[in-house]
């Protein structure tokens, strides 16, 4: 189990690009905030959870059965603490070329929770400060998305393991998986900053 | 009034009348000893009957055709029998109580100007029985006091159009107009109108069922039924001669609702009711209506001689104090509205709508606009029956949704537009969009370049005085947009179950600017510009039951093509590229039904009420509104697909020249195989409003100039300047004033999500990047408390 806490993840000066479109990341200060005037934008809060109790995927369906040991595949975590389901998570599989197998996040499952996420549509002024950068990035005059980080975000049992395997499916014949490594978060990590997109090159 | 000619033509009538005695069993509202019976057998045809404000320079002729007035059972051959007791007493006046058997009263054609003799707005029938009692006396100090008892049964109505009709059966009309005051005075230095004093009028109609058929409906044709009972106080109606244009009439109106009917049980309240019951309780509210014309306009190019309907103002505000779905209530609605003139972009908006007969664009060569609207026209010729209509509108408004007491404002809603529809009656499936339908008959809804334009200024969660946030992104809200529709619309009777509607359809939206999000006071944000959306539906029914508003999505197919996301001004901003997302689906379902999440939760922490929750505690009470969907997507079918297409580096911006990301071929399955599809993407979303948690982000002085220090929490005190403060450790009596916030409760089910493949395209050059990705097993629970940015 690992348990992060940072007090400040303060993200700035840093700009990257993914494909046309550009993201930076802004300390947020009281002056960046002067310029917020509640006419525009919204604070989120809340909480997202992932298979309390497992999927839709139930022990009761059909073609629900390990190709290897014949055991039941997917059913509750109920059902998997009495170790009569292999797993209760969800499952976002990849296969990253047409002859070998899949990447996955596995057993995907726990609660995340924030205070403080602001969304909103930004006018960057010439005033505004981004460490240095803002002329490099060149949002001078821009309309960028402001994604305010929230101040902390929790995390509640919130673990997936990372697989390789041989098929898309747990329950395909010849299924074999290899865990790389597993992540269990509990605790909080407290930010601070904002990220802004906006697009970038011939469009 | 100027000039008003009432012109009827000849005429053959059988009207047979005798005098009989006074029956007092039946004049027991009648105080007077003297008085007269008349008895009328009726069997009337009147060739056509004419209203003319044609003065010579302008306005022109309504004709109504073809007129019969006869008993129900055979209107050609069998009298109408009524009776009429009539009598006169010193001090209350005239009273006629009138009693009426199985009448019909039947219009063979209703058409306007150069069009009569062509084409009509079809025949029209209307079926009565049952007693009016009218007393007229004179009213103090001048006109004629009025007061009548309406109550019809067995009343119908069908209208039809090329030998196909909609009717509605077993209605019922029940009206009290009390002491109402006729009189002729001046309502301005040059103008004497017929003004009504209306203090009560009470009016309970009801409708057994409507359908699309020449026989009485059944259920499985059966639109459903609906009632309303409207309650009015205080009211006034103006009538005086001279139109828009001369010659013609015009209205003005006040109706207040009578909200003491609102205390008991549902009041003023209007219902539909299918399996259940979808009603609008304890209406209430106050419109007036300034400047209503009616003339006869000439030679509009696309609809000839046309009515003209067209009004100055209409304001006011209406109210649903209850809006229950199934027996569940989903809470309040209040509209508060303006239709008045006004300019956008320097063309002028009234309020009007021009009416006339005949479907004005059968026949044509819509092809430029889609072929799917040529082929609708072409199933009709220039000389078929039925309305067209041109409406142009201007509205300003604010509506309000309020939960449990605590209310949401969309606020500042302004709206502007015109454009054309067409209504008529067809049947079978060759004259359907969608050949596979059977025999039935059914309404065709045709919408020309109907041009839409609206936007609002954001949310206010609380009063209006709250501070103005946004949150619709995540309704799937535009605050702004502006399209043109151009569509082929087919409404059946009959749900998924028994009775219900059935709706087919092809819609195009062009022209298209949809902001996604957007700065109100300087208008930028982000904005999906040039866009194309054109959708396909068949098969949709739509039915009421004990889970809600149940709607059976049959097949749909879409693509929505968006030339520019643009970043800033809403045409000028920065663009992201173009985005293509195309959808193809059957079998998919959605349910809305009445009331909320329903259960409080303590949010990102543990505690089971307000006191011990060491989280954000929500309560959503027992209203709010909640949807469930049932999406099914389905495997690439022809040119039918799920995808999504984000292209840039285009030549001159034209999609199809740059290099695109294609998410291809995106499907659900039920996790085992890829052929198994029943689940779909399951979602339950609940919206409410209702108290939440906020903590200050940063130490400091927000922005209306309150101070606090980081993670200190917002609490409403009305003493305070900007009506909260921020407490560090707030009591639990604190705790129990923090702000109002939208709540949005979501849960998402998916068996087997797939994506078949992610390829990079580059002029017509295809490389995949992914060959494959599946999301399985996925149940994911989401609460969202939505505020302002303070």
């Amino acid at each position: 189990m690992i348990s992060l806490s940072f007090k400040y993840l303060t993200l700035f000066s840093m700009s990257f690009a993914i494909g046309l479109s550009a993201n930076a990341l802004e300390s947020l200060t009281e002056e960046g905030l002067d310029s917020i005037t509640g006419q525009n934008g919204v604070s989120l809060s809340g909480e997202l959870t992932f298979n309390e109790d497992g999927g839709p995927l139930t022990s009761a369906d059909v073609g629900n059965i390990d190709p290897n040991d014949a055991s039941i595949v997917w059913g509750s975590c109920t059902e998997k603490q009495a170790l009569t389901a292999d797993r209760c998570g969800a499952r976002l599989a990849i296969k990253p070329n047409d002859t070998d197998g899949w990447l996955a996040l596995d057993e995907l499952q726990g609660s995340v929770s924030f205070e403080g996420l602001t969304l909103r549509a930004r006018d960057i002024e010439a005033t505004d400060n981004f460490g240095g950068d803002e002329d490099e990035a060149g949002i001078t005059g821009k309309t960028v998305l402001e994604i305010g980080l929230p101040s902390e975000v929790k995390f509640n049992d919130f673990s997936y393991s990372y697989v390789t395997s041989t098929q898309g499916r747990p329950t395909d014949t010849g299924y074999q998986e290899q865990v790389r490594h597993g992540v269990d978060f509990n605790g909080s990590v407290q930010m601070q900053g904002n990220i802004l997109v906006f697009p970038v090159g011939n469009p | 009034m100027k000039k008003i000619g009432l012109l009827l033509l000849p005429f053959i009538s059988v009207v047979q009348a005798d005098l009989v005695g006074l029956d007092e069993t039946s004049m027991e509202t009648v105080s007077g000893q003297t008085g007269i019976g008349v008895n009328f057998d009726k069997l009337i045809t009147v060739g056509s009957i004419t209203y003319s404000d044609n003065n010579g320079s302008s306005g022109g002729d309504l004709q109504y055709s073809d007129i019969k007035i006869g008993s129900s059972l055979d209107v050609d051959t069998t009298p109408a029998f009524s009776q009429h007791l009539i009598n006169v007493d010193g001090n209350e006046g005239l009273f006629i109580d009138s009693l009426f058997e199985s009448t019909r009263i039947q219009v063979g054609g209703i058409s306007v100007g150069s069009h009569i003799g062509s084409r009509s707005f079809g025949q029209y029938s209307f079926d009565f029985e049952g007693t009016n009692l009218i007393q007229i006396s004179n009213a103090s100090p001048t006109g004629f006091l009025i007061n009548t008892t309406t109550s019809f049964e067995n009343v119908g109505f069908q209208w039809t159009t090329n030998g196909n009709t909609f009717r509605v059966d077993g209605m019922t009309i029940d009206t009290i107009l009390s002491d109402a005051v006729f009189e002729e005075k001046s309502i301005d230095v040059s103008t004497t109108a017929l003004v009504i004093d209306i203090p009560s009028y009470s009016a309970d109609v009801s409708i057994a069922s409507a359908c699309f058929s020449a026989s009485a409906c059944i259920t499985e044709n059966s639109l459903g039924s609906f009632s309303r009972s409207l309650n009015l106080i205080n009211s006034q109606i103006q009538i005086h001669g001279g139109g828009r244009e001369d010659v013609g009439i015009t209205f003005n109106g006040h109706f207040e609702f009578d909200e003491s009917v609102n205390l008991i049980g549902d009041g003023n309240v209007s219902t539909y009711t299918d399996e259940s019951t979808v009603k609008f309780a304890k209406q209430s509210g106050v419109i007036d209506i300034a400047g209503f014309t009616f003339d006869i306009g000439t030679g509009n190019a696309v609809l000839g001689d046309h009515i003209w309907t067209q009004f100055d103002q209409v304001s006011g505000n209406f109210k649903v104090g209850n809006f229950e779905i199934a027996g569940n209530s989903v809470g309040e609605f209040e509209m508060i509205f303006d239709f008045s003139d006004g300019t956008h972009d320097t063309v002028d908006y009234v309020n009007r709508t021009l009416i006339a007969p005949g479907i004005a664009f059968a026949g044509q060569n819509l092809d430029a606009i889609d072929p799917f609207m040529t082929s609708f026209y072409n199933k009709v010729i220039s000389t078929s029956d039925g309305i067209s209509l041109f409406n142009e509108w201007n509205l300003q408004a604010d509506f309000v949704y309020t939960d449990d007491s605590h209310s949401i404002r969309i606020d500042n809603y302004q709206t502007y537009g015109s454009g054309y529809v067409t209504l008529d009656l067809r049947s079978g499936g060759a004259n359907s969009i969608d050949a596979t339908n059977g025999t039935e008959s059914f309404l065709a809804i045709g919408v020309k370049d109907y041009r839409v334009n609206y936007s609002f200024d954001g949310l206010k969660v609380g009063d209006e005085s709250s501070q103005l946030q946004t949150g619709y992104e995540l309704l799937g809200m535009s605050p702004q947009a502006s399209f043109t529709i151009n569509a082929a619309i087919e409404i059946r009777g009959g749900g998924a179950n028994g009775s219900g509607v059935t709706f087919d359809g092809d819609v195009l939206l062009n022209d298209a600017n949809f902001a996604v999000t957007r700065n109100a006071s300087t208008g930028n944000g982000i904005y999906l510009d040039n866009a194309m959306y054109e959708f396909h539906f068949r098969d949709v029914t739509m039915d009421v039951d004990t889970q809600g508003i149940q709607l059976v999505l049959g097949e749909l197919w879409s693509e929505f093509t968006i030339n520019d996301v643009r970043f800033g001004d809403s045409t000028t901003g920065s663009s992201l590229g173009a985005l293509i997302v195309k959808q193809y689906q059957t079998g998919s379902k959605v349910t809305i039904s009445g009331g909320g999440a329903g259960i409080a939760k303590c949010v990102g922490g543990t505690g089971t009420d307000l006191a011990s929750c060491d989280g954000n505690w929500i309560d959503p009470e027992t209203q709010g509104l909640t949807v469930t969907t049932q999406t099914m997507l389905q495997k690439r079918n022809g040119s039918k697909e799920n995808s999504v297409t984000w292209e840039t580096n285009r030549s001159a911006g034209v999609i199809g020249t740059g290099t695109a990301l294609k998410v291809d071929n995106i499907y659900t399955t039920d996790g085992y195989d890829d052929t198994a599809n029943t689940h779909g993407i399951q979602t339950t979303t609940s919206i409410d409003v209702a108290k939440t948690r906020v903590l200050k982000k940063n130490s400091g002085t927000d922005t209306n100039g309150v101070s606090g220090a980081e993670g200190s929490e917002l609490i409403m005190d009305a003493g305070e300047t900007a009506g909260y403060k921020y407490v560090v450790a707030p009591t639990d009596l604190e705790k129990a004033d923090r702000p109002e916030g939208l709540i949005i409760s979501n849960n998402v089910q998916i068996k087997e999500l797939n994506i078949e493949s992610v390829n990079m395209i580059h002029q017509n050059a295809t490389a995949p990047m992914l060959h494959g990705v599946k999301l399985q097993n996925l149940n994911m629970s989401s609460t969202l408390s939505v505020t302002p940015i303070r």
